[in-house]
């Protein structure tokens, strides 16, 4: 259930991915170049990514999301212990809820929709679902590396009673 | 003697269960110390990008008013150059002999509004950039003397401010310059200076700003008509005119002119051609 989790999980933050990388490009290359819907003539996306909205402290919201894929990916790619499930879950959460702020932004601000900047929204959703039901089953544990304990003793978990006991018996 | 064997190995049992239990309590304690603290990060995280956020979508104007601050003056500039030169008559721009007239309902507060008003290099209130038709239409036909714009008030985003009495102070401040043949200096300075729609900035300070930015305007002479009964019945006027031809959206654009009236744009309008082919269409 875990590792079909993780895959499914994989699979998004690279779709995540290349959205973020698209919107990157863009950015860079020209609004005129978005594949999006248009109102009153006028692209919705290239409202909402050329407005003040579309930058954090100088810093296109679209990079961030690059940036934050990426981590995610990282977080995902690693091996699965406790410490990479909670990075998934932080990550998620401040991806989730900054996209999420952004879309309020672009329903009550801007009053125009980018879709690729809603897909991001509901990919980012789904990951943190993803990432809070990972981090809830917990398992599976990591194959015990070399020398480590038979009885499955891993590096994210303390000593079992037994173990701490052996040596004073 | 067994007894005693039994004795020891119950307490043995008993003490490797509290030991367990207390190995699993640390873990489990450690675990929550975690979670909180990665979540409580990330909440961090999200709060602090959200204000910087925030902060970006504000224009730089003081909404307590400081008149002297060089952002306002730069903008006050702004609209003085715009309008240098051009005849005013109440709430008409422009030669008011002019054949085609291009009436404009708006609302000071309204967002979609400073789109249509702000040139492309400035941002609206909402984050959108300017679209420049209405600084278009200034330069090119109010200021040829092919057309003359005349505005109109329509009540839509004031609504959502919470002072009710906010519209119908604000539209009729801007007659109230009018009445000195500025309402157009104070549309376009309140325009340029909006602030989010909803937020109460519309104060009396706020209104007093900007009447104290128009070169030549009386603020006294201006400040004594704010609750002119006329004026305010003028307002109300407006908005009773565009209900009953059942406009609901602001900007509404209607085109008059000698071969009748366009169909009213009761939206922004997607560019300066759109306006310009409809007073092509009327002239």
């Amino acid at each position: 259930m875990s590792s079909t989790l993780r895959r499914v999980m994989i699979a998004l933050a690279v779709i995540g991915l290349g959205v973020a990388t698209y919107l990157t490009v863009v950015h860079y290359v020209g609004f005129q170049a978005l594949a999006c819907g248009s109102g009153n003539g006028v692209s919705s996306c290239q409202t909402v990514q050329s407005s003040v909205w579309s930058e954090l402290a100088g810093i296109p919201v679209a990079d961030l999301g690059l940036i934050g894929y990426v981590l995610i990916l990282g977080s995902l790619l690693a091996p699965d212990r406790e410490e990479s499930r909670i990075a998934t879950l932080g990550l998620t959460i401040v991806g989730f809820g900054f996209s999420a702020y952004l879309t309020y932004r672009e329903l009550h601000s801007i009053h125009a929709i980018c879709e690729w900047c809603l897909s991001s929204a509901v990919i980012l959703t789904v990951l943190l679902i993803g990432a809070i039901t990972r981090y809830l089953l917990g398992d599976p544990r990591p194959v015990a590396p070399a020398g480590a304990p038979a009885n499955g003793a891993s590096p994210d978990r303390g000593p079992t009673a037994a173990e701490l006991a052996q040596p004073r018996a | 003697m067994a007894s005693r064997t039994k004795q020891k190995e119950e307490a043995r049992a008993r003490r490797l269960a509290e030991e367990q239990a207390k190995v699993e309590q640390t873990r489990r304690n450690r675990r929550l110390q975690m979670l909180g603290g990665v979540v409580i990060a990330a909440i961090v995280v999200v709060v602090v990008a959200v204000i910087v956020s925030s902060g970006g979508g504000k224009k730089p104007f003081n909404p307590v008013g400081h008149s002297n601050s060089k952002t306002s003056s730069r903008i006050a500039r702004g609209v003085t150059s715009l309008l240098a030169g051009i005849p005013q008559h109440g709430n008409t721009l422009g030669n008011p002999n002019a054949k085609v007239t291009v009436t404009e309902y708006g609302d000071l507060e309204c967002s979609i509004c400073d789109e249509f008003a702000l040139s492309s290099s400035q941002h609206a209130s909402n984050g959108s950039p300017g679209t420049g038709i209405e600084d278009a239409l200034i330069k090119n036909d109010v200021r040829s003397g092919k057309i003359k714009l005349v505005y109109r008030s329509l009540e839509t985003a004031s609504g959502s401010n919470p002072d009710p009495k906010a519209f119908l102070n604000q539209q009729t401040a801007a007659l109230a310059a009018g009445l000195q043949g500025k309402e157009w200096n104070y549309v376009e300075l309140f325009y340029a200076q909006q602030q989010p729609e909803g937020t109460g900035y519309v104060t009396p300070v706020f209104l007093n700003t900007l009447a104290a930015e128009i070169p030549g305007l009386s603020t006294s002479a201006w400040s004594s008509h704010l609750k002119d009964a006329t004026l305010q019945a003028q307002v109300k006027a407006d908005v009773q005119q565009a209900v009953a031809k059942g406009y609901s959206a602001t900007p509404t654009i209607v085109v008059t002119g000698p071969k009748g009236e366009a169909n009213p744009i009761q939206s922004l309008p997607s560019s300066y051609a759109q306006v310009e082919s409809e007073i092509q269409q009327v002239s």
